[in-house]
């Protein structure tokens, strides 16, 4: 057999060797993920079509945000092993970070068919179920996450929550029920009590809210806003004695912070605020405890 | 005694060191410290054979004669020892209920706890960014610190995330944390935040994979701050210091997310001098990630940047620390800049100087966690390696290509932070004050 003669040989090296430069300087640039893509392409070459390494590179792909580029591997892998689950799940999850929430749900029921304890699959599919304005299809999914993680996070409970509101805009005892479930497990955790305090006063039970509120602000250390909060409460209830009541209240808790707490402009800030309350210089509306 | 009695005990003797060596456990990890209070300390350990693991611990070596054991019988060891006094050194050794032993209850094997929350006293933290190589250059930056942590010794240390390449599996923490730290592990606690490459073999949503088997971390605010009701991000207080460590990887990173909705009534409740937040995407770094670009990290930096940074600087942050990018990358003192670099304005750069005492003076701030007074940014994840980029973000004083961690110390209304090279070089410096 004849040999290519050996300028060709070297051009072709160095071309190579170019082709290498240009593509693995950049690669290396980005640390080892990148280098891991740049093997993973490498061995790809070897084994074309493995579905193992598409599935891989797919998901690097997508972690650093390269859509495109993971779909394309991604569609890869499953056309090679149609039964490869994890990719059909990393495929769903880019459709719906491109906004293809149809395409998506299938996927995911697809998964879900073959999987149905797998707890990322039927997470994302109540997510992408909100997305697609379907929030009363999504609640099944949500409740079943919940029943079926060992440690549920805050997250899932508040969108459980803002699921059940968005299906049927007066079902605030049910959406309450599920933070309650959510704190019982939890803790006193700020952003669910938070969530039933807005709920409980949304939905006009006031004493509800002060409940909460009051069970928020036993856990403490600074009070002032809270108790600024529980005048807006009031005040938006028209029950304006007990509103000025509490603005007092936070104007003490103010006086007492140590004085480098005490002399910053935000707490100059808030005692202007509490003292135009007091004054009945502000309109009524909704405000949050916090800066 | 006769040579048939002599035979007899030898082979006794025999076969009791070969039954104990049949039963004896080998330290496979360990023994690491995790969510100290003013009053407990939690101390992990891996065997390769199942037992009821055992603590024995006291004011003194010879003293270590308390005992907590827990239950079950198994290969991860968590025991938690309670009732212990503030600012306190204890020494320890951890063993079965065997009373096999794996370590000594020696110097090395001992803790300080936490002061009591909101007590002023000097305060060292190390931190290192994206250190999970297993490299050469992680144990150079590593003994680099040593050389002053055997000076006077960190009370705590912070991991920015990409704890272990390239896909946090257990055997690569093995490697890249538990090998390469065992030395400081076992003395001074970590808190990890959770980077990309740990969050390939980690859940945040369901708190799974070997990212939170490894950590113990706070939900319910034990070692103070707010319950967070998820190891994901937590905070926690050192002495006149509140620490927040937030999951920019695999967490909602929504303004009305339940990690913001927290993050705003944790520092909203917060009462210490100083706040020091971390995680691990920066929102400003032109290095081996762009901040600018959307599409660089899915988003990550620029929804940090959005939608955190208003609520960190409205709570009075004093120091940002990140990786991601592997570089070391240091900010201006910096107020309300939530946009791309081409928006950054002179108004948003509150001190212009280096912040270096021998040179243009510190940073200064008024003291009180009043909101916007300004922040400095360390993207600082060139502790296990360095990727270059064009190290040209206008927010930054500096922006150095090179290997290195970070050294705070605060001492009362003062924190001097310092980037340590990989040789131990002093590559940046500086200060803030408070008045």
């Amino acid at each position: 057999m004849r040999s290519n003669p050996p300028s060709l040989n070297l051009a072709a090296a160095l071309a190579a060797l170019g082709l290498l430069f240009r593509t693995a300087v950049p690669l290396l640039a980005h640390g080892p993920d990148h280098v891991f893509i740049l093997s993973l392409t490498e061995e790809l070459t070897r084994q074309p079509g493995n579905a193992d390494l598409l599935l891989q590179r797919g998901e690097r792909y997508r972690s650093h945000g390269d859509l495109a580029s993971a779909r394309t591997d991604l569609e890869a892998a499953l056309a090679s092993n149609p039964s490869l689950q994890p990719a059909r799940l990393r495929l769903a999850l880019v459709a719906r970070d491109q906004d293809r929430l149809d395409e998506a749900l299938t996927l995911l029921d697809t998964t879900l068919a073959a999987e149905s304890t797998n707890l990322l699959a039927r997470a994302t599919r109540a997510d992408v179920r909100m997305r697609a304005g379907r929030p009363a299809e999504a609640i099944p999914d949500f409740d079943r996450v919940l029943a079926d993680s060992s440690h549920p996070r805050p997250e899932l409970f508040i969108a459980r929550a803002r699921a059940v509101l968005s299906a049927d805009t007066n079902a605030f005892s049910r959406a309450l029920d599920g933070i309650n479930e959510g704190i019982a497990q939890l803790g006193p955790v700020p952003s669910l009590q938070m969530l039933a305090l807005d709920i409980e006063e949304r939905s006009g039970n006031i004493d509800g809210a002060l409940r909460r509120l009051d069970a928020v602000m036993a856990g403490m250390e600074r009070k002032e806003r809270w108790l600024m909060r529980r005048g807006d409460i009031l005040r938006n209830a028209q029950r304006a004695t007990e509103a000025k009541e509490a603005y007092r209240r936070a104007l003490k808790a103010l006086d007492a912070l140590p004085e480098r707490l005490r002399r910053t402009i935000a707490s100059e800030e808030l005692r202007r605020e509490l003292g135009a309350r007091l004054a009945g210089n502000t309109p009524n509306t909704g405000t949050s405890p916090h800066r | 005694m006769s040579r048939g009695h002599h035979i007899l005990l030898g082979l006794f003797l025999w076969f009791g060191a070969a039954a104990g060596w049949a039963h004896a456990q080998k330290l496979e990890r360990g023994p690491y410290l995790q969510l100290p209070t003013d009053s407990s300390m939690v101390i992990r350990w891996r065997t390769d054979k199942p037992s009821k693991g055992l603590v024995r611990w006291g004011l003194s070596p010879e003293s270590a004669t308390n005992r907590v054991q827990h239950a079950g019988s198994l290969t991860e060891h968590v025991v938690q020892l309670t009732r212990l006094k503030p600012n306190t050194r204890y020494f320890y050794a951890i063993g079965s209920e065997t009373n096999q032993w794996l370590t000594p209850a020696a110097p090395e094997f001992s803790f300080i706890t936490p002061p009591r929350p909101g007590t002023v006293q000097p305060v060292r933290i190390w931190a290192v960014g994206d250190p999970g190589t297993a490299s050469t250059n992680q144990s150079n930056v590593r003994n680099a610190f040593y050389q002053i942590h055997r000076q006077r010794p960190a009370d705590l240390w912070l991991m920015l995330g990409d704890n272990a390449y390239s896909s946090g599996t257990d055997a690569q923490f093995q490697r890249a944390v538990f090998d390469v730290y065992g030395a400081i592990l076992r003395q001074t606690p970590v808190w990890p935040t959770l980077g990309n490459h740990d969050a390939m073999h980690a859940d945040s949503p369901t708190l799974s994979g070997p990212y939170y088997d490894i950590f113990t971390l706070p939900t319910l605010g034990q070692s103070g701050g707010l319950s967070s009701g998820t190891e994901a991000y937590y905070s926690f207080d050192f002495a006149n210091v509140h620490f927040v460590c937030l999951d920019s990887e695999d967490t909602d990173r929504s303004r009305d997310g339940a990690m913001a909705a927290w993050l705003r009534a944790d520092l909203a409740n917060n009462t210490r001098d100083w706040v020091i937040a971390y995680f691990h995407h920066p929102p400003y770094t032109k290095g081996s990630h762009d901040s600018d670009k959307h599409s660089d990290s899915a988003g990550r930096m620029t929804e940090m940047r959005e939608n955190f940074l208003p609520i960190l600087e409205s709570g009075g942050v004093d120091l940002v620390l990140t990786g991601h990018s592997h570089s070391y990358e240091r900010s201006y003192l910096l107020n309300g800049h939530y946009g791309l670099s081409t928006n950054l304005q002179p108004s948003m750069i509150l001190n212009a100087g280096s912040g270096r005492l021998d040179h243009e003076g510190s940073y200064a701030k008024n003291g009180g966690n009043a909101p916007h007074q300004g922040a400095v940014y360390i993207c600082a994840g060139s502790s296990g390696q360095i990727s270059g980029g064009k190290l040209n973000h206008p927010v930054n004083w500096v922006s150095l290509n090179k290997l290195g961690s970070l050294l705070i110390d605060v001492d009362g209304l003062r924190a001097d932070i310092r980037f340590i090279g990989d040789k131990g070089q002093l590559r940046d410096y500086f200060t803030i004050e408070k008045k």
